[in-house]
C-alpha cells in the first residue's frame, strides 16, 4: 500500500537531485532544470499532504500556482540566460561574476 | 586804528612768504620769476617803513595785540585755547623795519652776486622764506609761535647754507648747522614745556605777570632758573654761543649774501632777540650763566678771529664774538644795550659781509693771501668796509661806539656795584682783540702790495647792485641817524622810544648781587643810575684806549713791518696755531660727541644684533619647535586615529570581501547550509 511517507521520500529525493543539479552544474540551463526539479518536489509535497492529511483541494490549488509560477519563472530565466549569452558569449555561471568587482 | 596796524603787520609778514611761493612754484620756463620775489620784498619793506613811522609817531605807547583761537583742547578737565597771536610793540616794528631793510638789500645785492647761478628762482624763494620766518618770530607774543618760527628759521638757514649742496663742504655745513641747532632747540622746547605746565599758557605777557607775582615753577626759584637756562640753550644754538657756536663758521659755505642775512638780520639775531624778549623770567642764576657764557664766547671767538686766513671765517668769528657781547649784555641786565647792539651790529656786519662778497666776487678767492692792495681797485668797497670796521670796533661818531659804550658802561656799573669786574674784563679784552683783527682784515686786504697779481688785475667795483647796498649800509653806520648826541644814546629816541619795552616787560626786582651779598641792588635804582653816569666817562676812556691799542698793533704789524700772516716761532707760535685751529673745539667735539655718538651707535647696533635679534630668533626657534611638535602630533596622533579607523574598516572589508566570491553556486550552498542549520535549530527546540 502506497502511503504518505513514500511520497515524502520521493519528494525529498527529487529535491536533493534538484539541489545537487543547482549546486554542481556549470551550465545555466542545467541549473534552471535543477530549479524546476526543486519546484516539482515542493509541488509533490503539497499534493501528497492535501490528499493524506487535510483531504481537501487546497494543496492542489497551491501546486497549480507553483506550476504557473514555474512557467513564468522559466520564461524570465531563459530571457536572462539569452541576455547573458549576448553579453558574455557563454552561459557558464562560474565565469559570470562581474558583480564581484 | 589798531586793526589797521595789525593788517599792515600781517601783510609785512606774509608778503615774503608769497614771494617764496611764487618763486618756488614758478614753472621752469619762467626763469625771471625771482624778480617778482625781489619786488614783493620791496613792497614788504615799504609797508614796514610805513608801519614803523605810524606806530612810532602815533601809537608809541601802545602794545598792539591781536589774537584768535585756533583750536581748543581740554586737558585734565580744564580747557585750553591755542591762540594765534600777533603782538607789536616798538621793538617789534623797529626790528621788522630793520629785517626787511637788510633782507631787501641782500636781495638787491644778490641780483648781481648770483648772476651766473642757474637756480635763481629757488635761491630767492629761500631768501623769502628766511625773511618770512624771522618776521614771524619777532611779531608774536606767544612762545609757541616763537618756537614755530624759530624752527622755520632753522629750516630755511639749512636750505640756504646747503644751497650749493653739490659741494661736500656745503652739504656737511648745512647738516652741522641744523644738528647743532637741534641740540639747543631741544632745551628751548623743554623750557617751553616747563612754562606751559606751570602757567598753562603760551602767552609771554601773561607769564611775565605771573612771574612778577611770584608764581614760580614748582614754587621754587631754582626751577625758574632751570627753565630760563633751558630757554637760553635755544638761544645758544641760534646765536652761536659756546659750545654750540661751531656751526656758524662752517655756515660760510653758503652764498655770501646769505651769510650777510644770517649774521645780521635773521638767524643769529633770533637768539638774542629771544633772550631780550624773555628778559623778565630770568633769575640771578640764569643771568650769571648767560653773562659768563656770553663773555667767554666773545673772548674765545675774538682770539680765533685773530689768525684766520679765510676772510669770511674772520667775519664769522667776529659775529660769534659780537653776539657773545650781546648775550653778556643781557647777562648784566642791560637788555637795551643788547638789542640796540643787535640792530647796529646788523647794519655794519651785513655791510662787512656784503663787502667781503664783493671782494670774493672780484677775486674769486676767499683766501686773504690772494688779496692786498685792493684799495685802489675797489674804492667803494674799501671806504665802506673801512666805515663798517670803525663801527665794529666802536670808533667815535659811529653807531658801534654808541652801542658798545652802553655794553661797556653796563658791565662797568655792575662791577662798581657788585665788585664783580669779570664781565668788564671780558668786554675790554674782546674789544681790544676786535679792533686788532678787523684792522688786520682791512690792512691785509686793501693795503700793501698785491699778493696775487692775477686776482688784482681783475678786481674792480661792480655795478649799482653791489654799490648801493654797501653805501646805504655805510650811511646807516653814522651816529646822526639815531641820535643828535655823538657821545651817548641816553635820552635819544632809540632808547626812549624804539627799544623802550612796555612797562610790563620791565623787571621789577631783578637783583645782580650774586657775588657780593652786600651789593644786592636793583638795577633800576637811583644808585644804579648814579653809578651809570659816573661810569660813562671811564667807559669811554677805556673804549678809546682799546681802539688805539688794537689799531696801533695791527698797523705796526701789517703796515709798518709788512708782516705776512704765518706761524711765528716759539711759544707765540703754539698760541697762534691754537687760535688758528679754533681752540681745537671741532676736534674736541669730534673726539667726544661725534665719536661718542658713533660708539653709542656701535653698541646699540651690537645690542640690536645680538640681544634684540637674539630674542626674536629665540622666539622664532621656540615657535618652530612648538610647530614641529604640533606637526608630529597632527601627523601621528590625529592622522593616526583617522588612519586607524580606515585601517580597521579596510581590514573588516577585506575579511567580508572573501565571502563575495561571485559564484552563485557557493551562495546557494551556503544559503542551504544555513537554512538547514536554522531548521534544525527550530526543530530541536
Amino acid at each position: 500500500m502506497v502511503g504518505l511517507n513514500h511520497f515524502l521520500v520521493l519528494s525529498a529525493v527529487l529535491f536533493c537531485l534538484g539541489l545537487f543539479g543547482v549546486i554542481t552544474r556549470k551550465n545555466a540551463i542545467t541549473v534552471l532544470m535543477g530549479l524546476e526539479m526543486i519546484l516539482n518536489a515542493a509541488s509533490l509535497n503539497f499534493v501528497a499532504i492535501s490528499r493524506y492529511v487535510t483531504n481537501a483541494a487546497d494543496g492542489q490549488v497551491v501546486s497549480l500556482f507553483i506550476i504557473v509560477l514555474a512557467a513564468s519563472e522559466a520564461a524570465i530565466a531563459l530571457a536572462i540566460v539569452l541576455n547573458l549569452y549576448k553579453n558574455f558569449y557563454n552561459v557558464n555561471i562560474d565565469e559570470i561574476n562581474t558583480l564581484k568587482e | 586804528m589798531n586793526t589797521q596796524l595789525t593788517i599792515f603787520q600781517v601783510l609785512i609778514i606774509l608778503l615774503p612768504l608769497l614771494g617764496f611761493v611764487v618763486a618756488i612754484l614758478a614753472p621752469k620756463q619762467m626763469k625771471k620769476m625771482y624778480v617778482v620775489e625781489v619786488g614783493i620784498m620791496f613792497i614788504s619793506l615799504l609797508l614796514a617803513g610805513i608801519l614803523f613811522f605810524t606806530k612810532i609817531l602815533n601809537h608809541s605807547e601802545e602794545l598792539v595785540r591781536y589774537n584768535f583761537t585756533l583750536f581748543s583742547l581740554v586737558l585734565n578737565g580744564e580747557s585750553f585755547n591755542f591762540l594765534v597771536d600777533l603782538t607789536m610793540d616798538n621793538m617789534t616794528v623797529t626790528l621788522l623795519f630793520m629785517v626787511t631793510l637788510i633782507s631787501f638789500l641782500v636781495h638787491f645785492f644778490s641780483l648781481e652776486y648770483m648772476h651766473d647761478e642757474p637756480l635763481k628762482n629757488r635761491y630767492f624763494g629761500y631768501l623769502g622764506l628766511f625773511t618770512f620766518s624771522m618776521l614771524g618770530l619777532i611779531s608774536t607774543g606767544s612762545i609757541m609761535f616763537i618756537y614755530i618760527f624759530w624752527e622755520l628759521v632753522g629750516l630755511s638757514s639749512y636750505l640756504l647754507i646747503g644751497f650749493w649742496g653739490y659741494k661736500d663742504e656745503a652739504a656737511s655745513a648745512c647738516s652741522k648747522a641744523f644738528i647743532t641747532n637741534r641740540v639747543g632747540d631741544f632745551g628751548f622746547f623743554l623750557g617751553i614745556l616747563m612754562l606751559f605746565i606751570t602757567y598753562r599758557s603760551f602767552d609771554l605777557f601773561y607769564i611775565f605777570g605771573e612771574v612778577a607775582n611770584g608764581q614760580y615753577p614748582y614754587g621754587s626759584e631754582l626751577w625758574l632758573t632751570i627753565t630760563g637756562l633751558l630757554l637760553f640753550a635755544g638761544a645758544m644754538g641760534k646765536s652761536a654761543q659756546f659750545p654750540l657756536h661751531v656751526w656758524l663758521p662752517d655756515a660760510m659755505a653758503g652764498p655770501t649774501p646769505v651769510s650777510a642775512l644770517i649774521h645780521a638780520a635773521t638767524m643769529v639775531a633770533a637768539g638774542v632777540y629771544m633772550i631780550v624778549r624773555l628778559f623778565p623770567i630770568f633769575t640771578e642764576g640764569a643771568f650769571l650763566t648767560i653773562g659768563l657764557i656770553g663773555g667767554f664766547s666773545a673772548l674765545m671767538a675774538a682770539t680765533i678771529a685773530l689768525t684766520q686766513l679765510d676772510i669770511k671765517k674772520i667775519l664769522a668769528y667776529s659775529t660769534v664774538s659780537q653776539l657773545g657781547l650781546m648775550v653778556l649784555a643781557v647777562g648784566v641786565g642791560a637788555y637795551q644795550a643788547a638789542i640796540i647792539h643787535l640792530m647796529f651790529h646788523a647794519f655794519f656786519k651785513a655791510g662787512l659781509f656784503l663787502g667781503s662778497g664783493a671782494i670774493i666776487h672780484a677775486t674769486h678767492s676767499q683766501d686773504i693771501m690772494d688779496m692786498g692792495g685792493l684799495r685802489k681797485k675797489m674804492p667803494v668797497t674799501f671806504y665802506t668796509t673801512l666805515i663798517y670796521s670803525l663801527a665794529l670796533i666802536g670808533f667815535p661818531l659811529t653807531i658801534g661806539f654808541l652801542s658798545k659804550e652802553m655794553i661797556l658802561t653796563s658791565s662797568l656799573v655792575l662791577g662798581n656795584i657788585s665788585g664783580n669786574y669779570i664781565y668788564f674784563i671780558f668786554v675790554v679784552l674782546t674789544s681790544t682783540l676786535t679792533s686788532f683783527y678787523i684792522f688786520r682784515y682791512v690792512f691785509l686786504i686793501f693795503f700793501g702790495e698785491p699778493r696775487n697779481h692775477h686776482a688784482y688785475e681783475h678786481a674792480h667795483d661792480f655795478n649799482i647792485f653791489i654799490k648801493l647796498p654797501l653805501i646805504l649800509l655805510a650811511a646807516l653806520c653814522f651816529f646822526f641817524i639815531f641820535t643828535f648826541n655823538p657821545i651817548t644814546l641816553h635820552g635819544s629816541y632809540v632808547t626812549e622810544v624804539l627799544f623802550r619795552l612796555p612797562s610790563i616787560l620791565l623787571p621789577q626786582d631783578v637783583t645782580f648781587g650774586f657775588l657780593s651779598s652786600a651789593a644786592k641792588e636793583t638795577i633800576y635804582t637811583e644808585e644804579y643810575m648814579h653809578t651809570m653816569h659816573s661810569s660813562e666817562l671811564a667807559a669811554m676812556l677805556t673804549s678809546a684806549t682799546i681802539i688805539i691799542i688794537g689799531i696801533g698793533t695791527a698797523w705796526f704789524m701789517y703796515m709798518k713791518k709788512k708782516l705776512v700772516p704765518k706761524v711765528p716761532d716759539g711759544f707765540i707760535g703754539k698760541l697762534y696755531i691754537f687760535s688758528q685751529k679754533k681752540w681745537y673745539i671741532d676736534e674736541l667735539l669730534d673726539v667726544t660727541v661725534i665719536k661718542g655718538t658713533f660708539l653709542l651707535a656701535t653698541v646699540m647696533s651690537w645690542i640690536d644684533k645680538n640681544i634684540v635679534d637674539g630674542l626674536v630668533n629665540l622666539a622664532a626657534r621656540i615657535t618652530m619647535i612648538l610647530g614641529r611638535f604640533g606637526a608630529g602630533f597632527d601627523k601621528y596622533v590625529v592622522d593616526g586615529l583617522v588612519n586607524l579607523v580606515a585601517w580597521i574598516n579596510g581590514g573588516l572589508s577585506m575579511f567580508v570581501r572573501k565571502f563575495q566570491t561571485g559564484k552563485v553556486q557557493t551562495y546557494v550552498t551556503l544559503a542551504m547550509v544555513f537554512i538547514v542549520i536554522f531548521v534544525m535549530y527550530i526543530f530541536s527546540n
